[in-house]
Formats: structure tokens, sequence, C-alpha cells
């Protein structure tokens, strides 16, 4: 019965429909010959076709094949009318999501204002505390309009590589237990600057939560093909992967965005997960020397798979 | 500059410091910093903001340009300043060892203006 893989949950079911009224009402063998010939009709490319043609025919399985296209027809009003009122659903969400990113924007300038001139280190740590709620909360909307397949914001200009990663680090939950030692001329550019920010932000909260203590390593290295970024931690990588649909789901889409490859698997130094995020050669670039700005890298001979550590660009 | 976001650097104040906020060393705010040799030197291997600051830093300058130089909060400034110290990267003099120097005068002016905003 190699046709029930081939056709969909919808049509399954209507066929089962046909099947099942087919043998119960069709006496004569004829007629189970051809329900039959119909039945393997919904595997086929034309099979609905088929089906409709059969429909119109006077016989005594034509009002069995009318019904259950009927049905097929009431399903697929019933997932039209699904799919619009979620499209209407994902529109509200983005609406409501850019309105609190403009919320928080705001909150965030006035934050800056106040920090700004501030010279008592207690109400300077207040301050802090507030703007780092605004960061996360900002990276909690924008992965709503990162889910929902639209851009949350721009940055112009190419960002280091050790900026984002210390952003990244800041807009996480685990700022204290961060530690980047990074030290290239990388630059990522303007189109990713922000998205690879959040994606290492939702990794640096992946480990922060599967690892409750310890310190969050992370290092760099230039290969062949771009940088990878490599992010360690204590705990198990299954629990990291299956602890954090959330998480994967939204580094799974910026990542898709750019072209990212992001690998999970127990950390070959010991005990402990690592996860790499290679960020390929149309990501990143180099500070060129003179003053020109900046430059496409030359890469170093060093292919991904050669493991861990090493020196960075 | 194209949005009013863009207008802050990449890099949220608080990340700089990683949340810290008091230095080891009190740093008045008219000191003039000045990069030590080995800050020059190590310069290319330190974050970028650190590396900004210490090519600042070439010439004697002053704690309050340096912040705005920087567009990092003043006490943002302060820890990072302390830190590159407590490393022998620059080096701290009070305004009077450089009298006639062009920062001195523009830290001095800052400094009335604060006390003058607090009348």
């Amino acid at each position: 019965m190699t046709w029930t893989w081939t056709i969909s949950g919808t049509t399954a079911l209507a066929t089962a429909v046909v099947l099942a009224l087919a043998c119960s009402w069709a006496v004569a063998a004829g007629t189970r010959r051809r329900a039959r010939r119909l039945v393997t009709a919904f595997g086929a490319p034309d099979g609905e076709g088929q089906l409709r043609a059969a429909a119109e025919r006077r016989g005594a399985l034509a009002p069995v094949v009318a019904a259950a296209l009927r049905r097929l027809d009431a399903e697929r009003l019933v997932a039209l009318h699904a799919r619009q009122a979620h499209e209407t659903d994902v529109r509200l969400g983005v609406d409501l999501s850019r309105r609190n990113q403009e919320l928080i924007e705001a909150q965030l300038a006035r934050i800056d204002e106040l920090e700004r001139d501030e010279q008592d280190p207690d109400r300077l740590d207040e301050l802090f505390e507030l703007d780092r709620l605004a960061a996360r909360m900002r990276r909690n909307s924008e992965s709503l309009l990162v889910l929902a397949g639209v851009e949350p914001r721009r940055w112009d200009g190419v960002v280091p590589v050790p900026d984002v990663l210390q952003q990244a680090a800041a807009e996480g939950e685990h700022l204290d237990r961060v530690r980047i030692d990074v030290r290239n001329d990388l630059v990522v550019t303007a189109s990713a600057a922000l998205d690879v920010t959040h994606l290492l932000a939702e990794v640096f909260d992946v480990a922060g939560s599967t690892s409750p203590d310890g310190p969050i390593l992370v290092t760099a290295r230039v290969v062949d093909v771009g940088c990878v970024v490599s992010v360690r931690f204590g705990g198990d990588a299954g629990a990291a992967l299956s602890d954090h649909p959330t998480g994967f789901a939204v580094i799974d889409r910026l990542a898709g965005r750019h072209r990212l490859a992001i690998d999970v698997f127990p950390d070959p130094g010991g005990t402990g997960v690592e996860v790499r995020a290679l960020l390929p050669s149309g990501v990143i670039e180099r500070r060129s020397a003179g003053r020109s700005g900046f430059e496409p890298v030359e890469w170093d001979r060093v292919p991904v798979a050669a493991g861990a550590g090493g020196s960075p660009g | 500059m194209t949005t009013a976001a863009q207008e802050r650097p990449f890099v949220r104040p608080f990340a700089l410091t990683g949340g810290r906020v008091t230095t080891s060393t009190p740093l008045p705010l008219e000191a003039l910093v000045r990069t030590t040799s080995t800050g020059t030197r190590v310069a290319p291997a330190v974050t970028p903001v650190l590396r900004a600051l210490l090519d600042l830093a070439a010439d004697h300058v002053g704690v309050v340009e340096v912040a705005a130089r920087l567009a990092v909060p003043i006490g943002v400034c302060r820890v990072l300043i302390a830190d590159l110290l407590d490393e022998g990267l620059v080096v701290v003099a009070p305004p009077a060892s450089a009298i006639g120097d062009a920062g001195a005068d523009q830290v001095l002016l800052e400094r009335v203006l604060d006390g003058v905003r607090r009348l």
C-alpha cells in the first residue's frame, strides 16, 4: 500500500471515506474494482481530476465520490480560513512588536541621557540594571519579529567582531559569566551585525541555562571559509538542544538569513558542550591596514574541520 | 547615521565594563591621561573601545574629553581608564603638572561649568 505515503493527510482522509463507503456499499466485484481504481487515483498527479470526472458519471460510486470530494472542498475552505486568520495574527503580532520596539528605543535613549553625566557609582549601577533589562526586552521583542520573518532593525556601518560579541553578552542574561577571548581585526558587515549579535546572545542564553554556573568561554579563529566563533560551557549537549526550542528556533531563522552554520556537540576538550557558529566570508571583512576602510579577508588556509582553538585572526 | 538608534554606540555602556561602576583608584575628572609606551605597543590587541582610548590619549587628554570623544558615560570612562592604569597602559597626571597643555584648559572649564550647573 505504498500510495498512502504519497498523498497528503487531507486527501488520505477523503480516501478513507471513499474506501469505507465503497467496501460497505458496493456488492458487485466490478464495483469494488472500480472503487479500488478510484482510491489508487488519489495518489496519481491528476488523481483529483479523475475523481471529479468519476463523480460526474452515473454509477453506484458517483454519489460516494461526490460526497468525499465535497468533504475535501470543505476541509480546504477551513484550512484557508485558518491560514488567513493566522496571517492576521502574525500581522498583529508584528505591529505590536514594532510598537514595543519604539518604546524600548525611547527608553534606551532616556537611559543614555541619565547615564552620560552620572558620577555617582550607586546611581550608575541602578541605571545599568535598567539598561540591561531594556536591552533584554528589546531582544525578546526582536525575537518575535525574527520568527515572523521580519527584519527587526537596521544598522549602518560594519561592527568589529569583538564588539559584536561584547554586545551579544550584554543582551544575554549571563553577562558576568561570559569570558570573551577574541582579538582580531575582523568586522561583521552592516547588514548582518544586528542579526549575528542577536544569534550569539541566544547562544549565550542557552549556554547560561544549560550550565547553571561556571564560565561561558568564547573564542574565534579564522578558517578557509570564514570565521568560527566557538562557545564552550558545562552541561549536556542533548539537553542544550532539547531544552531550548524557542532559542534554537530564533537561532535557526537568523542563521538561515545569513547562511551561518551552527553546530552543537559535546565539547571535545572534556565534559561540556561546544556551540560553533561559522560566520561565512560574505558576512565578515578584515580591516585594511590603510585608511581606506575595509577589504575582503585573505582567509587562512585552515579547514573548518581542523578542530577548536588555534590562533585568532 | 540614518536611524535614531544609530546615534548610540553599538555596544551598550554597561557591557564595556562588564557592569562594573567602581574603580580601584580614585580618578578625578580633571586628571589628564596619557598612553604609555607599553600601551601603544599593545593597542592593536585590546578591544576596539580601549584601542580608541589608547589612541586618543597619545597626548595628554582629560577624562571628560575621552568620555565625549568615545561617546561613553563619564562613569564608564573612569572604569576603563582605571583598568588601563592598573595594567600600566596609561599614566594619569593631575592637571597642575600639565599646565600649558591644551587639554588642561578644557578640563578646567568643564569642571567650572559642572560646578556652575550645580548652583
